[in-house]
Formats: C-alpha cells, sequence, structure tokens
C-alpha cells in the first residue's frame, strides 16, 4: 500500500515537472518572440520621419529691399527673441536702423552654414551693410535660414524632429529623470523600487498621481504596444523593458524616449518627441530652451491634453512647477535658479502652430511636383528636407490683398460673403521660381486647390497666343498691320451662324494690330485666328508647352480650358523673354543626414523668337497704357508692367495675367457654381493682381530693343507719321520690314479740313 | 472777311512750311530712343542691371575661386543666388552657359547664352563666348 502511493507522488511530481518544463518553454519561447520584435523594430530606422518642408530663404546683402520691420518680422517667425543683447544662437537685438542678430547653424542644401552674430544697418527701405560682428568686416552676402512651413506626414500623422542624446540640453534629460524615473541608470528596465514609491506615494500623498513606470517602460509602451491597462498587457511591457536593457544602453533608450515620447496634438498632427515639441510650443530648437521651458516640456509627458498650455495654462504652470521642484531636490539646480525659473511664465508660442502646413495650396503643387521624382512611401518617412521657393513675404502680401479685395467686390456687387472664390500663382519670370500660391481664399483648407485644379474657360488670355503666332510671320504682319474689325459670321457643320461681337458690340472697321490685342478686341482677333488657321495656333501653343489645342474657331475667344497654373505656364514665356523656364516649386531634397539627394538647377530654352515675343510684349504692355489693362497705368505709374485681362460669357470668370521686370502673376476670380460674378478681367483680377504687384514689385518691365529693332511712330490707319502726329503710337519695328512710306499727320490734315470746310459754309 | 483772311494767312504759312528743308524726306521713318518704351517717363536704361553691382561682382570673384578648387555645382547655386539677386545681368547668365558648356550640357549651356545674349553682353569677348556656346552646342 505504501509502495503504491509513494508510485503515485512520484508520478504527480513527474507530471507536474513537465508541465514545469512546457511551462517554461513557451514563456522562453514567447520572450524569444518579444525580443524577436524588439531587435526587428528597434534596430535601423526606428520612426517613419516625415519629410520637412522649408520655404525660400531670404539673402542679406548690401542694397537688399528688406526693411527693418521685414527682418524683424522674419526673425520673429523663427522663433528668434528679443534680448537687450544677443548671446546665444536665436537672440536678437533692434536698436535705431540696426538689427543684431545670432544666427543658429543651419544645414542649407549645399551645406551648413555656421551660425554668427551679425549687424544688419538699414536705411528707410533696404539693407545699407551685412556686417560681421566678430571680425567687424562687412559681408558680402548671408543666408537667414528658411521658414519650415510644414511637412507630408507618415499615415500615422506622427510627426518628429529627430534629436540625437548629445544635441539635447542636459536641463531636458535631468528634469525627465528627476521627475519621470529617478533610478534610471540603476534599474534594468523595471524598477521594484519605483513601483513602491509610487504606491506610496499615492496612498499618502495629494500632489497628483504618480506613475511607477521606468523610462524605458514608457517607451515600451509607445513604441511597440498600447495605453491598455490589463495585467497582460503590464506583463509584457515589463518583459520587453528588460528584454530592451539587455540589448541596447541608457543612451540609446533615452534618445529613443525623446524622440518618441507623444506630447501634444495639433489637428490632425500628432507632436512626438522633445525635437518638434520644442518649436511647437516654443518656436526654437531644443538647445535653445530656458530650465522652465525644458520643465514646461517634461510636465506634458504625463498628460499632453491634461497639462496642454494653451487651453490650461494654469495647471500647465502649476505642473511645470513641479518639475523645477523636483530638480531642486535631485540638486540640480540650486534655489536661486528654482526661484527665479518659478516665478516665469509660460511663455508659450502664441500662434501655437509653429509647424503646421502654413500654405496648403503651396504644399500640395510641392507634393505633386515631388512625386515625380519620388515614392509616396520614401516622401512620408525618410524624413528627407525640401528646400522650396515660396518666399513667405510675398506669399503674406498676396493673401493679405486678395482677402481686402474680395471683401470689396462683394460688398459693391452686393454679394454674400464668401461667394467669390480666387487662385493666385506669382512667380519669378527670369527662373520660374513659385513666390506665392494660394487656391482658396480660406486660406488654410487644404481642400479643392483652385490654382492647380480648377480649369476654367480662359477668355481672352488665349489672344496673345493668337498674336504671337501672326508675329511669327513678320513678312505678313506687326504691330501697324491693319487688321478688319468688320462684323462676320462663322457657318459650322450643322449650319448654325457663330457670330463674335466685340465687348461693346461696335465695330471700328479698319484697326492697328497693336490695339487689335491691347483693346482685346474680339473681331479683329478671330478673323486674324482664322486667317491664320487653328493648325497654326496650336504649333505655337505646342511650342510654348501647353498641351492644349484649339479645335473650334470659339477657342479663338477663349473657350478653352485651363487652370491658374496653366495660364502662369503660358505666360511665363512672355514674361521670360520668350524662354521656356518649367515653373519650380522645389530647388532641392536632402536626406535625414543632410546629404544632397537632388537638385533642380535652373533651365532655359528659347521657345519663341526674341523679336516676336519684345513686339507681343509691347502690345501687352500698351494694353497697361491704354488698353483695357490701363488701370495698371494709373494705379501703378511707377512700375512698368504688360498683360492681358480675360472675362468669360456671362462675366463668370475674371482673369488677369500679366508681369514687371521681377514678378509674373496670374489671378483668376469666380464662383464655384459657375455663375455670373458681374466682374469683368480688368474689374476683378486686375484689381486684385495691382494691389499685390504694387506692394512686391520692384523693377518694372523695360527690356532692351533687340538688334535690328527700331521704333517709329505710326497712325492709327497704320501709316508712318511725325512723333508730334495727333493719336500716333511708338511702334518697334524689324528693320528689314519698315515701311517706308511716309505721310504726314493724318489727324492733323483732318482738323485742317473741316475747318476749311467751315469756313465755306 | 475776317474768316477768309486767316485762311490765307494760314496757307502761306503752310505752303513755307512746305518749303522748309527741314521737312523729312519720304522713305526715311524717323527713329526714336531705341531704349525707351515710354517717353514721359525716363527709361532705366539698363533696366536693372546696374542694381547690385559690388554684390554681384564678388560674387562673381567667389565663383572662379569655387571653380579654381574643383566645385563646379557649388559656383553654379551661386551664380544661380546672384540671378536672384540681379536678374538682367547677362554675364551672370553667360558665366552659367560657360560651365554647362565645359560640362557638356548643351542643353542647359545653349539657353544660359541666349539669355545672356538678350539680355545684352557688353564686351566683344563675351558676345564671342556666347556665340561660341551656341554654335559649338549646335555642332554637338
Amino acid at each position: 500500500m505504501q509502495r503504491g502511493k509513494k508510485k503515485k507522488g512520484t508520478r504527480v511530481r513527474i507530471w507536474l515537472f513537465r508541465l514545469f518544463l512546457i511551462s517554461f518553454a513557451g514563456f522562453a519561447s514567447w520572450l524569444v518572440y518579444l525580443d524577436l520584435i524588439i531587435k526587428a523594430q528597434f534596430e535601423g530606422r526606428r520612426w517613419d520621419l516625415p519629410a520637412h518642408v522649408y520655404s525660400a530663404h531670404d539673402t542679406l546683402f548690401s542694397g537688399a529691399p528688406i526693411s527693418i520691420y521685414q527682418l524683424e518680422q522674419q526673425l520673429r517667425n523663427l522663433g528668434y527673441t528679443k534680448t537687450v543683447s544677443p548671446k546665444n544662437p536665436g537672440e536678437y537685438k533692434k536698436g535705431g536702423l540696426n538689427i543684431d542678430f545670432y544666427a543658429r547653424d543651419f544645414h542649407f542644401f549645399d551645406g551648413l552654414r555656421s551660425g554668427q552674430l551679425i549687424r544688419t544697418e538699414f536705411s528707410e527701405t533696404s539693407i545699407k551693410a551685412v556686417i560681421d560682428k566678430k571680425t567687424g568686416k562687412q559681408i558680402n552676402t548671408f543666408r537667414l535660414e528658411p521658414t519650415l512651413i510644414g511637412g507630408i506626414y507618415p499615415d500615422s500623422n506622427e510627426d518628429r524632429i529627430l534629436v540625437r542624446l548629445a544635441e539635447t540640453p542636459q536641463i531636458v534629460i535631468k528634469a525627465l529623470v528627476s521627475s519621470e524615473d529617478r533610478g534610471f541608470l540603476d534599474h534594468h528596465g523595471v524598477s521594484i523600487k519605483g513601483i513602491a514609491r509610487a504606491l506610496w506615494s499615492n496612498i499618502t500623498s495629494t500632489s497628483g498621481i504618480q506613475g511607477g513606470s521606468t523610462l524605458t517602460q514608457q517607451l515600451i509602451k509607445n513604441y511597440f504596444l498600447n495605453s491598455e491597462r490589463t495585467l497582460l498587457r503590464k506583463i509584457k511591457e515589463a518583459a520587453m523593458s528588460i528584454l530592451l536593457e539587455l540589448h541596447y544602453g541608457k543612451n540609446e533608450i533615452l534618445e529613443a524616449y525623446i524622440n518618441e515620447v507623444y506630447l501634444g496634438q495639433d489637428g490632425s498632427r500628432s507632436i512626438n518627441g522633445f525635437g518638434l515639441a520644442s518649436f511647437f510650443y516654443f518656436s526654437r530648437p531644443l538647445s535653445e530652451l530656458t530650465v522652465a521651458q525644458a520643465a514646461t516640456l517634461v510636465a506634458l509627458v504625463r498628460g499632453p491634453s491634461l497639462y496642454n498650455p494653451f487651453r490650461f495654462p494654469a495647471r500647465a504652470k502649476t505642473r511645470r512647477n513641479l518639475i523645477l521642484t523636483h530638480l531642486l531636490k535631485s540638486g540640480y539646480i540650486d534655489r536661486k535658479v528654482f526661484e527665479k525659473e518659478t516665478e516665469k511664465p509660460l511663455h508659450i508660442n502664441s500662434g501655437g502652430k509653429h509647424h503646421e502646413n502654413l500654405y496648403p495650396a503651396f504644399l500640395s503643387l510641392v507634393r505633386q511636383q515631388l512625386k515625380r521624382d519620388y515614392r509616396s512611401d520614401d516622401l512620408k518617412k525618410e524624413g528627407l528636407r525640401v528646400f522650396t521657393t515660396i518666399v513667405p513675404r510675398i506669399q503674406t502680401i498676396a493673401e493679405i490683398k486678395l482677402k481686402q479685395q474680395l471683401e470689396g467686390m462683394e460688398k459693391r456687387l452686393d454679394l454674400k460673403r464668401g461667394e467669390l472664390q480666387a487662385a493666385i500663382v506669382i512667380t519669378n519670370p527670369d527662373n520660374g521660381e513659385v513666390s506665392s500660391l494660394i487656391g482658396d481664399r480660406n486660406l488654410r483648407q487644404d481642400a479643392f486647390n483652385r490654382a492647380i485644379n480648377a480649369f476654367r474657360p480662359i477668355g481672352s488670355l488665349i489672344k496673345p497666343v493668337i498674336y504671337l503666332t501672326a508675329l511669327k510671320q513678320p513678312e505678313k504682319f506687326n504691330l501697324a498691320t491693319l487688321l478688319s474689325d468688320e462684323p462676320f459670321g462663322l457657318t459650322d457643320e450643322n449650319g448654325l451662324v457663330w457670330q463674335p461681337q466685340n465687348f461693346d458690340h461696335k465695330s471700328r472697321g479698319k484697326i492697328l494690330f497693336l490695339k487689335g490685342l491691347a483693346d482685346s478686341n474680339n473681331i479683329a482677333s478671330v478673323r486674324l485666328g482664322m486667317q491664320l488657321t487653328l493648325g497654326e495656333i496650336n504649333e505655337t501653343l505646342k511650342s510654348l508647352g501647353t498641351k492644349k489645342q484649339m479645335e473650334y474657331p470659339s477657342a479663338l475667344l477663349g473657350a478653352l480650358e485651363m487652370s491658374p497654373f496653366q495660364v502662369a505656364e503660358l505666360y511665363q514665356h512672355f514674361a521670360s523673354g520668350g524662354f521656356s523656364t518649367p515653373i519650380q516649386s522645389v530647388l532641392a531634397v536632402v536626406d535625414r543626414k543632410n546629404r544632397p539627394i537632388k537638385r533642380y538647377p535652373l533651365i532655359l530654352k528659347q521657345a519663341v523668337d526674341e523679336k516676336s515675343v519684345f513686339q507681343l510684349n509691347f502690345a501687352l504692355h500698351h494694353a497697361t497704357v491704354s488698353g483695357t489693362a490701363r488701370s495698371i497705368g494709373l494705379l501703378m505709374p511707377k512700375i512698368e508692367a504688360a498683360g492681358k485681362t480675360g472675362t468669360t460669357d456671362g462675366l463668370r470668370d475674371s482673369w488677369f495675367a500679366g508681369f514687371t521686370g521681377d514678378r509674373m502673376g496670374v489671378v483668376w476670380v469666380g464662383r464655384d457654381k459657375n455663375e455670373p460674378t458681374g466682374l469683368t478681367g480688368a474689374t476683378g483680377a486686375l484689381q486684385i493682381w495691382i494691389d499685390i504687384m504694387k506692394n512686391i514689385s520692384r523693377l518694372g518691365y523695360n527690356p532692351a530693343l533687340p538688334e535690328n529693332m527700331v521704333t517709329i511712330n505710326v497712325e492709327n490707319n497704320g501709316n508712318v507719321t511725325e512723333s508730334n502726329c495727333p493719336g500716333a503710337v511708338t511702334i518697334p519695328f524689324r528693320k528689314e520690314y519698315i515701311r517706308e512710306r511716309m505721310s504726314g499727320c493724318t489727324q492733323r490734315k483732318s482738323k485742317l479740313l473741316k475747318w476749311i470746310k467751315g469756313v465755306f459754309e | 472777311m475776317k474768316r477768309f483772311s486767316l485762311l490765307f494767312i494760314t496757307t502761306l504759312i503752310v505752303s513755307a512750311g512746305c518749303a522748309s528743308p527741314s521737312l523729312k524726306v519720304p522713305g526715311t521713318p524717323k527713329v526714336l530712343n531705341e531704349g525707351s518704351l515710354r517717353e514721359d517717363i525716363p527709361a532705366k536704361t539698363d533696366g536693372g542691371k546696374k542694381d547690385n553691382d559690388s554684390v554681384v561682382a564678388q560674387i562673381l570673384k567667389d565663383v572662379e575661386k569655387l571653380l579654381s578648387a574643383g566645385r563646379p555645382e557649388k559656383a553654379v547655386i551661386e551664380l544661380e543666388n546672384a540671378a536672384r539677386i540681379s536678374p538682367k545681368r547677362a554675364d551672370i547668365y553667360l558665366r552659367l552657359g560657360e560651365i554647362r558648356y565645359d560640362q557638356q550640357l548643351c542643353h542647359q549651356a545653349t539657353g544660359m547664352a541666349r539669355k545672356a545674349r538678350q539680355l545684352g553682353l557688353t564686351t566683344t569677348a563675351n558676345t564671342l563666348s556666347a556665340n561660341h556656346i551656341i554654335t559649338g552646342c549646335s555642332g554637338r
């Protein structure tokens, strides 16, 4: 019997042992599995990093058309702090007509520009001198860092700026360790002491709930797991923490934590890591934070919503001061610093949205252009840095003037506010760089970008293409050629008759070629187009880089749909003097380590001969003097321009496309439902164009007369005449095609004849 | 009577005018100021070419140093920056054309040389250089 009992006991022990072995094997396998996950995801690239997109930079030089106010504003946009005497990067001082600022180090796409102390001296409207304060020597040019204007985010919408541990200020690390995990350097992932301390503190103290998780555990939770409060999740978290500490050193773990931790929300974009949080809350890099600011960020770790400094400033300040208390108790700061820092206000960036997509319409153009060269995943995950062409100063002026003008127009036309929509494209005529792009009057909307996606009939904007086609045949056409303005009809294959009409329904018999375009005459333009043939005009369109083609005669009056961006691509050829240069929004792309990936250099190709385009532009300039765009001559008399108005049937679309010496702009105004606006090109889009251009353009359109061209006076009847003949216009001609007959002044003769007649009547 | 007298006097004056040796011979067009589009406003005779002269001059010197150091792409970036500062300076585009020509990038070189010519090259040497690029590239 006893032997039987012994045998049973042995069997039970054997089974228990087997069970133990199986459980152990299961547990070991589970640990191996967790270990594999950690190694696979923690090695190498650890995060999907968004591409960060920068504006164009300002170059400071003697003579640069930047005022002292504009530079100060730009420094503030870049997060520079005003001080009595700038001693650290990111500080500036303004005094009299000088600004001293300590520039930060910045990696441009072509290399590092080291930070230094700079003095800029100003006259009323421009920079007089740029001086290196250390040496006292004048600097030829100095590049100010560009503004970070947004990003291309991963599907998770997580945004972050990676910082290395070495770049992280010690005060941030100390604040983190002293408040979140005092035993960080001693434990191996999990701290029994920490758990016990937290339990005791939560039972006895009223100063807030303390967690027992180590920084390692928090990292594991954020990086691999979720916030589920279950026992299994906690066990997994503990196991993975220990495994992580087995494979990686404290520095690596801390660095990962600093870049991973969730610190706020900005719409759909989550703010992750101290690097980005520093810009988001304080508009400056982590290295420039004060002790109080560092403590504010650490305060967010426990609850970015709960301690949101925008929404709950008092609570955020209390929590910040608690962090400062931890720093004091841990001996990382002394009482003097503690007292000084606890008194400080939060000093949160009042805009609160430093890295929000400031210019969604422009960013969508950037994305579109980048997609040609990069996969979507690379754009969203590789942490690329994209340098673009947008000039924030010009964009801001365009936005302000657009808003003012649209509201004024709606009031005058008795329209509801918001009825009118608009799109604007502004470029540099010599290099095609987009300085400004607006796709919606609601500027921060990212829904429908009218600048690139709204295809509307362009009306008379097409006429320069017709006239250019003619001017390319100098043996037949010049600016003094007489065109017929007699009404006529065109019969289509169904027997329907189309009779183009002038805007005022009047006919003028014969008119100068110059005036046909400058006055936007419809009948003469259609007659000219039919004489040239649609086929020839389509060839011109092709040479101007557009795929749009005319299929019917009505296209001669602009029954042809294009987006404002496509119109800008067309008019870029005129503004540049006949050169084709791609309109571009991106200058260069580098990787996260600032190694160059691609640059988009200036490329020019002559698309139209110089003389033809010179004459065309002369007519477009004439439009601004006495044609449909004569408001320019009245409202912007100091800056010469050239351009074309466009109005569609029923006044549904109001267009203007024009240029000065240093800016080319296209403006469209209309209604999304395609209803009449009550605006012509001249009363609508042109007014917005003028209001913007007179604030951003400094160089008038004034090209030199090409070789073998001369200027001649011509009367309205096309005859060459004297300079003082009333009504005569001065027109450029190709020398080899000059008309030689000189007729005296018909105008003067006809007045004299009238007088004589009066004598005998 | 008064009107008739006036008519007679006017006829005499007009006849005198017609006989004046200062009347232009028919067939000879009067050539005006070749540089101006609007006579009532003094034209910028250089169309902005002289703006920021000294700044650009220094950049061009720096460009030569970069080329000597074997850094043509950096030199191109500096020239593009110079073109933003002074967009109507023909010599900037010419230098870009010359660099691209040396790099055997004819499609870029030709455009730059033509742009330089259009903006107006002021020395014979520069004109010859631009012409050389254009003809050289057309042969390639």
